[in-house]
């Protein structure tokens, strides 16, 4: 199956509203864990990755666990450094980064080639 | 079957269609070696005894079960290599079933985390997200706080309340990560789909120096990984062979690499280093096109040093830049300083040397060669050969040289993998069996002082509870689960890499003049010392050499025996020890 062929953007919206919900509402860590780990591994990078248009799963899947994991860093770093730390509000902000690539994604499939 | 997977199996001779009946055994035969290890594996671990451990480490617990189950897969996995027309599924799969079996052992036998340093990197989360490093002093950990605050987010975010319970994993999921990038490295070095395969199944088995623990090492070689990834793919000068990203995306991958750089300066000291020559030798060698990277990699990475850093540096200075062109005071610290110990671990120690210095020796005969069989491509060497350069500079704390292997790893990986590929399948199942035995022993060599019990965490917990904030507490020698909370209301200090310990240590063990060296030692500790032990010290001592088998419980019976001491808790697997208060003198 090809990355391209996953709908990318509206797997990163969800999971970009589910974890902070999850977050928010207390739920059971069980539960909590999975979705909002594999959301900072992932979900940040998969909602700009598929704007390079590499083509290639292993590739896009690589570089978005890059992208991913240093935009939770420097998102969290940047709210530590400014003396307002917060996890739940950190992730919110991390998710509306990926929402906002999401967004991309859905504009430029929207406009025509 | 892709145009090169046919190319290569023709190569190998492989009868282009085989017998109908044959099919489905060949077909099913190695998922079945797959599958069939994976559950012998698993069967074999709920009988290991860490306990019974030698001075061998946890290869000396295993049953032959588990070493069966490694011959399985490591057979099954050269087979498919050699013999059959592989689907990358297949390769894949024996990668992951071996990444795995050697990964995930500790989490498998042990109860808990491994490592004294990964409990210290949990003390340090703790304390960098509570703001109580503000008050700390230079630290190195608080100036790189990078993956700290992403790890202490990531948990908090998920719910949990610390990352010890998860910990003994870490090394399986770096490990799995690094998988990517290697793969898009190796894919460029190679038309051979299974010569890639091969090459990421010997950086597995060759990855024995265990930095994918907890650790700002295991995040930034990741990063590490990625960047080198997209710099030999898509970042080629004009002119070279193989495509070229069109500028846009040229554009946007050198952003991603130096947002990818930035990350890995706030959490690393070393890997910056290794990254920028690394991009520097391929841009001096033209093998990247992107020729302003290292500049810019290098003011990303003054600004951070100057500003960020500045404390730690101005106190440390000596130190960091004494070390520059002393090879052999960095060979000595790296090598000569861990040849030492009981039989069993010097047995370790020089396997371990062995093992490395024949990867690299193979590895570079290996290049020569390629190189005279017309493999132009200039990547793999130059890789290899970069990360060297800073054995001159630093000795790292004596671990400078297992950080070269691990930064020259992918590339010794595809050299070893190069020759193995034109060797026959009897050879390629022999060196298979050779590294897989030789991580075992080199990997998990000191398991015996890196594992801990329960019993130890709860001594730890009741001296973390008695002890009130500005204390020192002391230990005999390094390997304990301390740290982890509290990190900085106390001093931590042990024996054994004291100025005292030239004295204490020739004195005889338990006896009561080395007793009253060790009260004085503890009196001279601010806010009031308390003193622990644990086995995984005992362990060490005997391991390391600091003392005799039995020297830290001859200790312990000392301590007992003693009126300058009084034992506040114990258990099967420690003591914590308070100094008594001075009796009076008469007036």
């Amino acid at each position: 199956m090809s990355a391209r062929r996953v709908p990318w953007a509206a797997v990163v919206a969800a999971a970009a509203v589910a974890a902070p919900a999850l977050a928010l509402t207390g739920a059971p860590v069980a539960v909590r864990l999975p979705v909002v780990l594999v959301f900072l591994l992932l979900g940040p990078g998969m909602a700009f990755v598929p704007l390079l248009g590499l083509g290639d799963p292993v590739a896009e899947l690589t570089i978005a666990v890059g992208i991913s994991l240093a935009v939770d860093l420097a998102v969290a770093l940047a709210m530590l450094y400014a003396g307002a730390w917060a996890p739940t509000t950190t992730l919110v902000l991390v998710a509306a980064v990926a929402l906002g690539g999401a967004a991309l994604q859905r504009v430029k499939a929207a406009r025509p080639a | 079957m892709t145009l090169l997977e046919r190319t290569a199996a023709d190569l190998d001779g492989v009868p282009a269609v085989p017998a109908r009946a044959n099919v489905v055994a060949i077909r099913a035969a190695p998922w079945l070696a797959v599958g069939g290890s994976l559950v012998l594996w698993t069967l074999s671990l709920p009988g290991v005894q860490p306990r019974a451990m030698t001075s061998l480490g946890l290869v000396s617990v295993l049953p032959a079960t588990a070493f069966a189950a490694l011959a399985l897969l490591g057979v099954s996995f050269c087979v498919t290599v050699w013999r059959r027309p592989a689907s990358s599924a297949l390769l894949a799969s024996h990668v992951v079933a071996l990444v795995f079996m050697l990964y995930a052992l500790p989490a498998l036998v042990e109860p808990t985390a491994r490592f004294a340093v990964t409990w210290r990197h949990a003390g340090v989360i703790q304390a960098i997200l509570d703001g109580s490093y503000r008050d700390a002093g230079s630290n190195p950990y608080f100036e790189w706080p990078g993956f700290f605050v992403l790890a202490g987010f990531a948990a908090k975010a998920a719910g949990v309340g610390s990352v010890i319970g998860a910990a003994n994993w870490a090394p399986l999921v770096f490990e799995l990560l690094y998988l990517g990038p290697l793969l898009l490295i190796l894919r460029t070095l190679t038309i051979d789909p299974r010569l890639v395969w091969l090459a990421v199944w010997v950086f597995y088995l060759g990855n024995w120096v265990g930095q994918d623990y907890f650790s700002p090492q295991a995040f930034a070689y990741l990063l590490y990984l990625i960047v080198l990834a997209i710099l030999v793919t898509w970042m080629r000068p004009a002119g070279w062979p193989g495509s070229r990203a069109r500028p846009p995306l040229r554009a946007a991958l050198i952003g991603i690499v130096l947002f990818l750089f930035a990350v890995m300066v706030v959490s690393h000291q070393l890997t910056p280093f290794a990254l920028l020559s690394s991009t520097a030798v391929l841009v001096v060698a033209r093998r990247c096109g992107a020729r302003g990277l290292p500049a810019a990699m290098t003011v990303i990475l003054l600004i951070w040093l100057a500003y960020m850093t500045a404390g730690f540096l101005g106190g440390h200075s000596t130190e960091i830049v004494g070390g520059i062109g002393h090879l052999d005071a960095t060979v000595g610290t790296n090598v000569g300083s861990r040849v030492r110990g009981d039989a069993g671990h010097l047995f370790v120690a020089q396997a371990r040397i062995g093992m490395t210095l024949s990867l690299w020796a193979v590895a570079f005969l290996a290049a020569l060669w390629l190189r005279r069989r017309g493999h132009r491509e200039p990547a793999p060497l130059l890789l290899f050969l970069a990360p060297f350069g800073l054995a001159l500079v630093q000795p790292y704390g004596g671990e400078i040289l297992l950080r070269v292997f691990l930064f020259a790893l992918p590339f010794t990986a595809f050299f070893i993998a190069s020759v193995m590929r034109r060797a026959p399948l009897p050879a390629a199942i022999a060196v298979t069996l050779l590294l897989t035995g030789g991580f075992l022993v080199t990997r998990y060599g000191n398991e015996r002082m890196d594992w801990f019990t329960r019993g130890e965490v709860s001594a730890v917990d009741r001296l973390d509870a008695l002890a009130p904030a500005g204390s020192t507490l002391v230990a005999w020698s390094n390997s304990l689960p301390w740290e982890a909370r509290h990190y900085t209301a106390h001093r931590y200090r042990s024996i054994v890499s004291s100025t005292a310990w030239a004295r204490i240590g020739a004195l005889p063990s338990g006896s009561p003049r080395q007793i009253a060296a060790v009260a004085r030692y503890m009196r001279s500790q601010k806010g009031g010392a308390f003193l622990v032990l644990t086995r995984s010290q005992a362990a060490e001592v005997e391991i390391t050499g600091y003392g005799p088998p039995g020297s830290l419980a001859d200790v312990d019976a000392g301590l007992r025996r003693s009126t300058a001491f009084r034992r506040l808790y114990a258990n099967r697997d420690a003591s914590v020890y308070a100094l008594a208060p001075r009796p009076r003198s008469a007036p």
